[in-house]
């Protein structure tokens, strides 16, 4: 090579990355043709970019392990840069003050002692191979998983458990609770497959009252709660929600209406009230305080309590079986 | 507190007054007589302060050693000094993340572990594991790869600098001192099975001041296990100095019944056959033994450490120049004929190739796949028959 280069002139000496090929050349002198990038480091795993402080050895220089050979200006504060090798620094590609240098870019080349470095070029600078990503890619197993795998793994898996235990697992498109799980257990024999009970709970989830209801043994998924359950509540909380959103809040004239309408209703009614008075007798006014007979109903009716009786009966009679 | 670090002259180390203490230089082996003949075995002598005992009889100061034996450890520390720069070039442009701790300048120990104990001895250590994970039967693309975080690394990258194992070497520990009674536990089975052999549970000096490593030496030395608990001191716990942590930086002393022994940690000739010694010990039944190596990292605690806040650039370049390991043997082979200078290049680049090759390597294989979510949870055979994912409706039907 250099005779090459003596002979053809001033041929430029093109800077090498270290190659194999170099390696196995016989060695003349303690030299090695490897020139190595000093890339711009990240001195934090934050690091994007920095700036060069300033550079503490010149071209030229020779430098052991460990020897400052620049500083770098991060966003937080400026950090030295040691060698990890003995060298000399060959060239100098970002000056001093250099800023926004992105980290990975060539900041200087550095050669071994003994090299030629006058004439050194800056290398292209090299695409950083992404990593080869594999063949699953960004698509989430998610809903594809859970549908085809309990369509198609039941089969699979009620003939691989049978095997080793006397009952199937029992499944279902959804996950099942531990006290449903039981009950599909114990009474395997009578459902033959747990993914036939259609599921009320929430998300579809199979509960023990719809495998009771399955079974016979309660009237229905809810047995004798009275109460909405749990989507019913949820729709009369929804078109509760939904009214009470509509209600515009009132203003003057029809608040004064409100309360002189509901005053004249209630009015009415003390009138009516007062002005009702039945012929006592002796049964009407007992009847108030003897026991209802059990034919009219539920036992506990409230007394109404705001129409007192009209005529206290306040004789002896009243203290009869008091004393 | 490190402003005072760089104000303050390095602390005399509180040994008596007239007390030898030990010396940490690499070079201090000297050769009996003139060698004749490179292929047979020869001895050499050992510095009169290479190593300090505790309740136990010196060894003797006199090594046998073999030219094939000084270059293979030459050049595997080399390849394991050349392995840690190519990590510590990797963090840098961003290609290994998270945590990584490297032992560039003890180099020594590791080496000189492996050629002291055999492959059914069982190693474990905490996370500056590196280069005992490539002594211990791994591989440096393995390594680099799990750094990298590849499907070619030793735990198919989902386990990082902190996770990497081989059937013969326990990691990898991430939580400080976690691993010595696990060590003790390792020496345990191997005292139950009846096996020959020793277990070598290493920590450092930050982590030696931990509950857990005196309840192990505790329960070693009444159940008599074959376990040699080995104290890493590089004189720093991350940033914290020695001295400054510890009541007692003898940390060979403080077995209590243990007997130990501080060891030059930097001379690998030294190192070697200090753990001939240690192995000897406990595998014919006497018990635990406690080993201090005395060494140095030149890098910071990790890679966040830049490793100057507590300590002076000079020192760590003094440290560089006169203490180096490699250096030392390289002197000691140099001096003693066996090989010569450009010899030994070859063999330097032969390292660096080796590493060059192996972090190629390394970077071509791919990232984990999403499958790879639901494999080495349960051992194989023993999996449930389905598993929840991240979200409600990714379920892995094994």
């Amino acid at each position: 090579m250099n005779s090459i280069a003596r002979v053809a002139g001033p041929l430029r000496r093109w800077a090498y990355a270290p190659k194999l090929s170099q390696s196995r050349r016989l060695h003349q002198t303690p030299s090695r043709n490897a020139i190595s990038n000093l890339q711009m480091p990240a001195m934090s795993p934050t690091m994007t970019e920095g700036g060069i402080a300033s550079w503490k050895k010149q071209e030229g220089d020779k430098f052991i392990a460990g020897d400052v050979l620049l500083e770098i200006e991060t966003d937080k504060a400026t950090i030295d840069v040691e060698a990890q090798d003995d060298g000399v620094l060959g060239k100098i590609i970002t000056p001093d003050g250099s800023k926004n240098v992105a980290v990975g870019k060539i900041i200087a080349l550095l050669a071994e002692e003994g090299d030629d470095i006058s004439n050194l070029e800056v290398p292209k600078e090299e695409q950083k191979p992404a990593p080869p990503k594999s063949e699953q890619t960004a698509s989430p197993p998610k809903s594809q998983s859970s549908p085809p795998p309990s369509a198609q793994s039941q089969p699979q898996l009620q003939s691989t458990q049978s095997s080793s235990h006397p009952v199937s697992e029992p499944t279902h498109a959804s996950p099942l609770f531990p006290s449903v799980h039981r009950l599909l257990l114990e009474n395997a024999s009578s459902i033959p497959n747990a993914a036939d009970i259609k599921g009320t709970g929430i998300r579809g989830m199979l509960t023990k009252g719809d495998v009771l209801a399955f079974l016979g043994r309660a009237s229905g998924p809810l047995g004798s709660y009275e109460g909405k359950g749990i989507k019913g509540e949820m729709n009369t909380a929804k078109t509760e929600g939904a009214k009470t959103e509509t209600a515009k809040p009132l203003d003057g004239p029809a608040l004064r209406r409100l309360i002189v309408m509901n005053l004249s209703q209630l009015s009415l009614k003390a009138r009516n009230a007062a002005v009702a008075a039945a012929p006592a007798t002796f049964d009407s006014i007992i009847a108030d305080y003897l026991p209802t007979p059990p034919a009219s109903g539920s036992a506990l009716k409230p007394k109404a309590a705001a129409v007192p009786p009209t005529k206290k009966n306040t004789t002896d009679a009243y203290f009869d079986g008091l004393i | 507190m490190s402003a005072l670090a760089r104000i303050r002259p390095n602390i005399i180390r509180r040994i008596p007054l007239f007390a030898r203490g030990i010396q940490t230089s690499a070079d201090t082996t000297q050769l009996q007589e003139a060698l004749s003949d490179h292929s047979k075995p020869f001895t050499v002598k050992l510095h009169d302060d290479s190593f300090r005992t505790f309740n136990c009889d010196m060894p003797s100061l006199d090594v046998e050693v073999s030219k094939d034996e000084l270059l293979t450890m030459y050049k595997q520390m080399q390849t394991m000094r050349r392995m840690e720069m190519a990590a510590d070039a990797l963090y840098k442009a961003k290609l290994v993340r998270g945590f990584c701790h490297l032992a560039i300048g003890q180099e020594a120990v590791s080496v000189g572990l492996e050629h002291g104990i055999t492959k059914d001895d069982r190693v474990i250590t905490a996370y500056r594991c590196h280069p005992f994970a490539v002594m211990r039967g791994g591989t440096i693309k393995g390594v680099i790869a799990e750094l990298l975080g590849r499907q070619g690394g030793m735990s198919h990258g989902k386990g990082g600098s902190m996770h990497i194992f081989t059937p013969s070497f326990f990691g990898g520990n991430g939580i400080v001192g976690a691993q010595v009674p696990i060590g003790a536990g390792l020496a345990f089975a191997q005292k139950y099975m009846e096996k020959p052999n020793a277990t070598f549970a290493l920590y450092g000096d930050g982590a030696s001041n931990q509950g857990q490593v005196f309840e192990s030496f505790n329960m070693a030395k009444l159940w008599n296990l074959p376990c040699v608990f080995v104290c890493e001191n590089n004189k720093y716990g991350m940033g914290t100095s020695a001295e400054r942590s510890s009541s007692n930086t003898e940390y060979f002393t403080r077995g209590d019944k243990i007997p130990g022994i501080q060891v030059n940690g930097m001379d690998i000739i030294a190192a070697r056959h200090a753990v001939q010694y240690a192995r000897k010990w406990v595998t014919e039944g006497n018990g635990p033994l406690l080993m201090e190596f005395v060494t140095y990292r030149y890098g910071g605690h990790s890679m966040s450490d830049p490793g100057t806040t507590y300590r002076t650039r000079e020192e760590v370049q003094r440290m560089r120049s006169t203490q180096d390991p490699i250096r030392g043997l390289q002197r000691y082979i140099e001096e003693w004929g066996l090989a010569d200078e450009k010899e030994l290049k070859m063999l330097d680049k032969e390292a660096k190739t080796t590493v060059d090759e192996a972090v190629e390597e390394a970077k071509k294989s791919p990232e984990p796949g999403l499958k790879d979510l639901w494999t080495d949870i349960y051992y194989k055979g023993t999996e449930p028959p389905f598993m929840r994912g991240r979200e409600r409706e990714e379920i892995h039907y094994y």
